[in-house]
């Protein structure tokens, strides 16, 4: 059995003239917590639409649990359950009917104790014979996330799950996402524009730009890529001469900060901030900060992706 | 795939349109009744100077007709109308929304994201909008009946003549049992379920390349009123497309409706054009929906 409940390899997806995706391959590890980020028009949904089946691609081969979509897309997602795009229910029926038919359950004595469990797992119990025309769009997302994990999925796919919802509703469905994956085992992939919450919720990660993919693997590494290191010390140009002549080409930036001038933004090849704190200190410079720059995804997305496309005032961190 | 129907079912039955067609018929049943009694009143002040020049039997039969409209034919009467009119609107709209209304609000993408089988949906959905019609035809039907019974009673015997071609005097009248009539009435009734399924189907396909229902029932009113303008009004300029016209189909009722010796051959004629338009109307949505993507 292969490690990866899906696998994406050299998909093309073209609209016309436009190339929604251009030959992206990307693996996700079983037990994840997969994210997906991409500025608008980078692919994700088309990316979504083809692992569920709702796309064909021009090429390309997509698998879910080694079996091929396109081939046997029954087989295939039968252990798979996907909210591509804002979740749509029956708003006349009840929860409870809403996932019997979406999730085609069946009537068995085990798929109602599941379906029951799981409605208590994400906190909507309570509300399974209410008619969905009265849930509000938290308790929709938690629906959703219930029919997701019907009738015995283990890979789930959430498309902006956070999407609309307050700050409360927020917090509440990441701790849910990130429970599927610790308690229940569950893959998750989960795309968002909220790359502050990916960042909170995920394990690995992709970026996706012009339909490619632009980086990915586990989160920690890719948070890892030329990192940046704040410093407030006394005499900062005497500093940013030290650093300079001292680590050389493991530097790749040091400037002082716009808005602060007193305080070092360092950006270097690798993890060093304690090799900075230590040269500083032995060269009799008092250091009072030293941390890491705040919303390293956002910097590195935007190093990837938005340079070039203006997407900068789009991201939400 | 019972399993299938069954949701299909479910989700047809949530719909709030099902009150406005109550609400329809007990207004049309109002109307009828209305109507209904002015008639046999009507008949019943008929004087013998007026059927003067009539037919032989029907200068018998006329002065006698006020005791023949009893319950039973105000639903025969009624029938007409109802089937004739007001199923086929309904009809239109059930089918219509079946397949159109889930590609607006995002559920059928929900739905074919689990990889499900799209043919299969699509015949679940169309058995789904036939049996909600069937069902609506044979209610609608026996509650016609009986509430014609209970404002004007059931004759033993009824009357075969009910309505002959526009403008000409029937040439053939009888007298059958209350019992072989409601075998009759029935029969007819089931029947037009069988016709406005093939009726319906006609905005079943549209449904499947719009994103609203509205659309997908208008477009099979539109066909259907066309047809029957072709079929009523310029028959004798479209003979060639007569026999194919879904209006063909209405045909077989009215016979059953009016009682007289059933048409078999007729029937058969009427069968045969019903299956075409569930052949087309239905591989259609099963080759489009396999195809589109979502």
């Amino acid at each position: 059995m292969s490690d990866y409940v899906l696998t994406v390899e050299n998909v093309v997806k073209s609209f016309g003239k436009f190339k929604a995706l251009d030959g992206a391959s990307l693996s996700i590890p079983k037990g994840s917590i997969f994210g997906i980020i991409g500025p608008n028009g980078a692919g994700k949904s088309t990316l979504l639409r083809i692992v569920t089946s709702l796309a064909h691609p021009d090429s390309g081969r997509v698998t879910v649990n080694g079996i091929d979509v396109e081939a046997y897309p029954k087989r295939a997602l039968a252990g798979t359950g996907a909210i591509v795009d804002s979740p749509a229910f029956y708003p006349d029926l009840s929860a409870r009917l809403n996932l019997d038919i979406l999730s085609r359950g069946g009537c068995g004595k085990r798929y109602r104790a599941r379906r029951e469990e799981l409605a208590e797992y994400t906190g909507i119990a309570g509300w399974m014979n209410h008619r969905v025309r009265e849930f509000s769009l938290g308790m929709k997302q938690r629906l959703a996330i219930t029919l997701a994990l019907l009738p015995d999925s283990d890979f789930v796919i959430l498309d902006e799950p956070t999407n609309g919802l307050d700050p409360n509703g927020i917090v509440d469905i990441r701790t849910l996402i990130r429970n599927l994956g610790a308690e229940l085992g569950t893959t998750v992939l989960v795309t968002s524009h909220m790359l502050g919450e990916i960042e909170k919720i995920c394990s690995n990660l992709a970026i996706l730009n012009h339909g490619k993919i632009a980086a990915q693997g586990p989160m920690e590494e890719i948070l890892r890529r030329s990192p940046v290191t704040l410093i407030r010390t006394t005499d900062p140009e005497r500093a940013e001469t030290l650093l300079k002549e001292t680590f050389g080409p493991r530097i790749r930036s040091l400037k002082r900060k716009e808005d602060e001038k007193g305080i070092l933004r360092v950006e270097t090849e690798s993890e060093c901030a304690a090799e900075l704190n230590e040269t500083l200190v032995k060269n009799g410079f008092a250091v009072s900060m030293l941390e890491n720059e705040p919303d390293r995804l956002e910097r590195i997305f935007l190093e990837l992706t938005g340079k070039e496309s203006g997407v900068r005032n789009e991201v939400q961190s | 795939m019972i399993l299938s129907i069954y949701h299909e079912v479910v989700k047809l039955t949530s719909q709030k349109k099902h009150y406005i067609m109550l609400i329809g018929f007990a207004f049309l049943m109002f109307l009828m009744v209305l109507v209904f009694r002015h008639i046999r009143d009507d008949l019943q002040k008929m004087s013998g100077e007026m059927v003067k020049g009539m037919p032989f039997y029907l200068q018998l039969l006329v002065p006698n007709t006020a005791k023949l409209c009893d319950g039973l034919m105000f639903s025969r009467f009624t029938g007409f109308i109802l089937f004739w009119v007001v199923m086929p609107i309904f009809s239109f709209m059930f089918a219509g929304e079946s397949i159109a209304s889930e590609q607006q609000d995002g559920t059928l993408r929900v739905y074919l994201s689990r990889g499900f089988s799209r043919t299969r949906l699509v015949l679940a959905k169309f058995i789904s909008v036939f049996l909600i019609i069937l069902f609506y035809t044979m209610a609608f039907a026996a509650l016609t009946m009986l509430i014609g019974i209970a404002f004007f009673g059931l004759s033993k015997m009824q009357i075969t003549l009910f309505m002959g071609p526009p403008g000409e005097v029937p040439s053939t009248v009888g007298l059958v049992s209350a019992k072989k009539a409601i075998v009759s009435y029935f029969s007819g009734a089931l029947y037009s379920a069988f016709a406005l399924s093939s009726i319906s189907s006609i905005s079943f396909m549209i449904s499947v390349f719009v994103k609203r229902m509205s659309v997908a029932a208008t477009g099979g009113m539109v066909f259907f009123f066309v047809s029957f303008i072709l079929q009523f009004v310029f028959a004798q300029y479209a003979k060639e497309i007569e026999p194919f016209l879904i209006t063909r189909v209405m045909d077989g009722y009215t016979q059953m409706f009016t009682i007289e010796e059933i048409d078999w051959s007729s029937i058969v004629k009427s069968f045969s054009v019903m299956c075409i338009y569930w052949s087309v109307c239905v591989t259609t949505p099963v080759v489009v929906l396999n195809m589109k993507e979502y």
